[in-house]
């Protein structure tokens, strides 16, 4: 597998060491520590932290959880993909950073006039986006570590061992399952049972274990969880439900304070174990799922201050075949996007006082492409990121593309991942840099780092680039899950 | 009656500002003179400021595409003269002008870091040339 890099060639300083001393004038760091730290919290994340590995000043303003809690404060929500499939370990996450600003996009008149046939394109630079790596943990780091597992290497025993440049080692031994982000932090479970075992931030590349859950008696069943912060305790907690008791068990739910020592039992759930809970979102002090019984879509709600499951008004609309139905985050508000036909509705639920209510916030007539050929995509859309100019982007889980819509054009941008041939996952993440030890309740847990451990090793099919690309979406792709093409 | 204030720059050269424009500094609002010696800012730079002043005094609407113009040309200076152009402004307290230089050196970092790729991990073995070309930024 070659390492495909994008050659961009830049001058290389062939220069006297003397020469940099003897520059006229301030250097950056001269500049005073608040000014710096304006700077560089203007950056998109990877930039910080390369910033961090240049001199030790910046690493020391970088690394202090001052530095960490400012920039969070200012922090907006990424879609994050993951190349996904049964064949990767898929420990790596592309956090999309837009290089500019989207409010560009709207500068552009030729993009809002409906009637303009005559850019075929839009111009590229309006969308530059930065897809930074970042790494998950291994699940069984140690093993790979100590060379154990290199599937490569054992394969060359019988011609003396041959050191391969890229590791080849088993996804099932390894992988793990993200299941939601919150305030930058990742929950990650084991595949099979998705059994929450990690929290992690991917920017730092901080990780820890939680302790041991209690078990359940009927193994097959999945168990349910997500991550949350509690704002009036100020606390991170992970949140499990699942099966117990027995002959007859009952669907329950355990809390864990990261930090502490134990999982605690809070009560049974109201919903049953058959239900396949998905979308796990946190926003605002609450966790939510979502699910369906044949009639209706219900979405099940945990609120992480009080401890116990809330009701949440019914969705206004009804279960059907053909609907894909999504939950998200949009704004600071819980959102469910519906894809229905021509129609795509996102809801969001507002809170007037104690009462919530869905509201309809965007609606978009996906029929109207107002260009010959261009078609929104069929299928599952997942809202990623409301942004500043009033735009939309959105994922569609059957293309591996970002849709971008702003309300006021019928007209969408397609950004197409490519550079890997793969399945994608995306969830909407806020990146930070806070650490791990700044939020755990004790002092008792062991904090590891991927960066002093597997982060170096070079995985097998991790060597690829991914970029997105503007592209007009491909009416033929539509062909077998499209209604309306039925029609045709 | 509009007031005229008097700023003296480090090599003693002396500016004088309409009040609109001086107004425009914190430092200068809450300062009960009129005369106000700018510490470690030489004339050169004195000036600069004093120029972005006028500009903004005299426009009323700072979103206006012209102003725009003139602000991305006012900053695309020389790396040094900018971070002299930070001090002087951080000294007057002039917020918007403060937000657009910092805004040009976080522009010119991003120009360099985001070339690379393939985010390395951060440790103290970056990839050198991105060390090299953020070393001639003045690091």
């Amino acid at each position: 597998m070659k390492r495909k890099r994008k050659s961009i060639a830049y001058p290389t300083k062939v220069g006297n060491k003397d020469e940099h001393i003897e520059q006229m004038g301030p250097v950056i760091t001269d500049l005073p520590k608040f000014i710096c730290q304006i700077i560089l919290l203007k950056l998109p994340t990877c930039s910080i932290l390369i910033c961090k590995c240049v001199c030790k000043t910046w690493r020391v303003l970088i690394s202090d959880p001052e530095f960490a809690k400012m920039h969070f404060a200012q922090a907006e929500a990424y879609p994050m993909v993951r190349p996904w499939g049964p064949t990767r370990v898929s420990r790596t996450l592309y956090l999309v950073e837009p290089e500019d600003d989207f409010s560009l996009a709207i500068k552009d008149k030729d993009y809002l006039s409906d009637c303009d046939y005559g850019s075929l394109k839009f111009d590229k630079c309006h969308f530059r986006m930065n897809l930074a790596k970042y790494k998950l943990p291994l699940r069984d780091a140690e093993k790979v570590m100590n060379n154990d597992d290199n599937v490569n290497l054992m394969r060359n025993r019988k011609h003396g061992t041959k050191r391969m440049p890229c590791i080849k080692i088993r996804p099932n031994d390894h992988k793990y399952n993200v299941v939601n982000s919150c305030n930058g932090f990742l929950c990650l479970s084991e595949p099979i049972f998705n059994d929450p075992v990690v929290v992690c931030n991917p920017v730092t590349g901080e990780f820890m274990h939680l302790p041991e859950a209690s078990k359940q008696e009927n193994q097959k069943v999945t168990i349910h969880c997500g991550i949350g912060f509690s704002p009036k305790a100020n606390r991170y907690k992970v949140v499990r439900i699942f099966d117990h008791g027995s002959p007859h068990p009952i669907t329950m739910a355990e809390v864990h304070t990261l930090g502490s020592s134990s999982w605690k039992l809070i009560g049974s759930c109201p919903c049953s174990s058959y239900n396949q809970l998905a979308f796990p979102t946190y926003i605002e002090g609450a966790l939510y799922w979502f699910y369906y019984d044949p009639l209706k879509y219900v979405i099940l709600s945990f609120d992480l201050d009080s401890e116990n499951f809330q009701s949440l008004p019914p969705l206004p609309f009804q279960r059907e075949q053909y609907r894909n139905v999504s939950m998200g985050v949009l704004g600071n508000c819980l959102c469910v996007c519906d894809a229905h036909g021509i129609h795509i509705n996102l809801w969001v639920l507002k809170n007037h006082g104690a009462k919530r209510s869905w509201r309809r916030k965007i609606s978009i007539e996906t029929d109207h492409s107002g260009f010959d050929g261009e078609r929104w995509p069929s299928g599952l859309y997942k809202p990623m990121k409301y942004c500043k100019d009033g735009g939309l982007l959105m994922f569609n889980y059957r293309t591996n593309a970002l849709i971008y819509h702003h309300p006021k054009t019928h007209r969408f941008i397609y950004l197409k991942l490519r550079g890997i041939k793969s399945k994608f996952s995306a969830i909407s993440h806020v990146p930070s840099f806070i650490s791990l030890k700044d939020i755990l309740v004790g002092d008792d847990v062991n904090i590891l780092n991927i960066n002093s451990r597997c982060a170096q090793m070079k995985l097998l099919g991790e060597t690829r680039a991914l970029f997105l690309e503007e592209e007009i979406a491909d009416l033929a792709s539509d062909f077998f899950t499209s209604e309306s093409s039925d029609e045709d | 009656m509009s007031r005229v204030f008097k700023l003296k720059s480090s090599d003693n050269e002396t500016f004088e500002v309409e009040e609109a424009a001086a107004l425009l500094s914190e430092t200068i609002k809450s300062s009960s003179s009129t005369e106000i010696t700018v510490p470690n800012v030489k004339a050169e730079i004195l000036g600069k400021v004093v120029e972005w002043c006028n500009k903004h005094a005299e426009s009323e609407d700072t979103k206006d595409q012209l102003i725009k113009e003139w602000d991305a040309e006012f900053v695309s200076v020389d790396q040094h003269v900018l971070f002299k152009l930070i001090t002087a402004a951080d000294y007057l307290q002039i917020k918007e002008l403060v937000d657009q230089l910092t805004q040009r050196v976080g522009d010119m970092i991003k120009a360099k870091t985001l070339k690379t790729v393939e985010m390395t991990y951060p440790t103290f073995n970056v990839e050198r040339e991105v060390q090299e070309e953020l070393k001639s930024l003045g690091f």
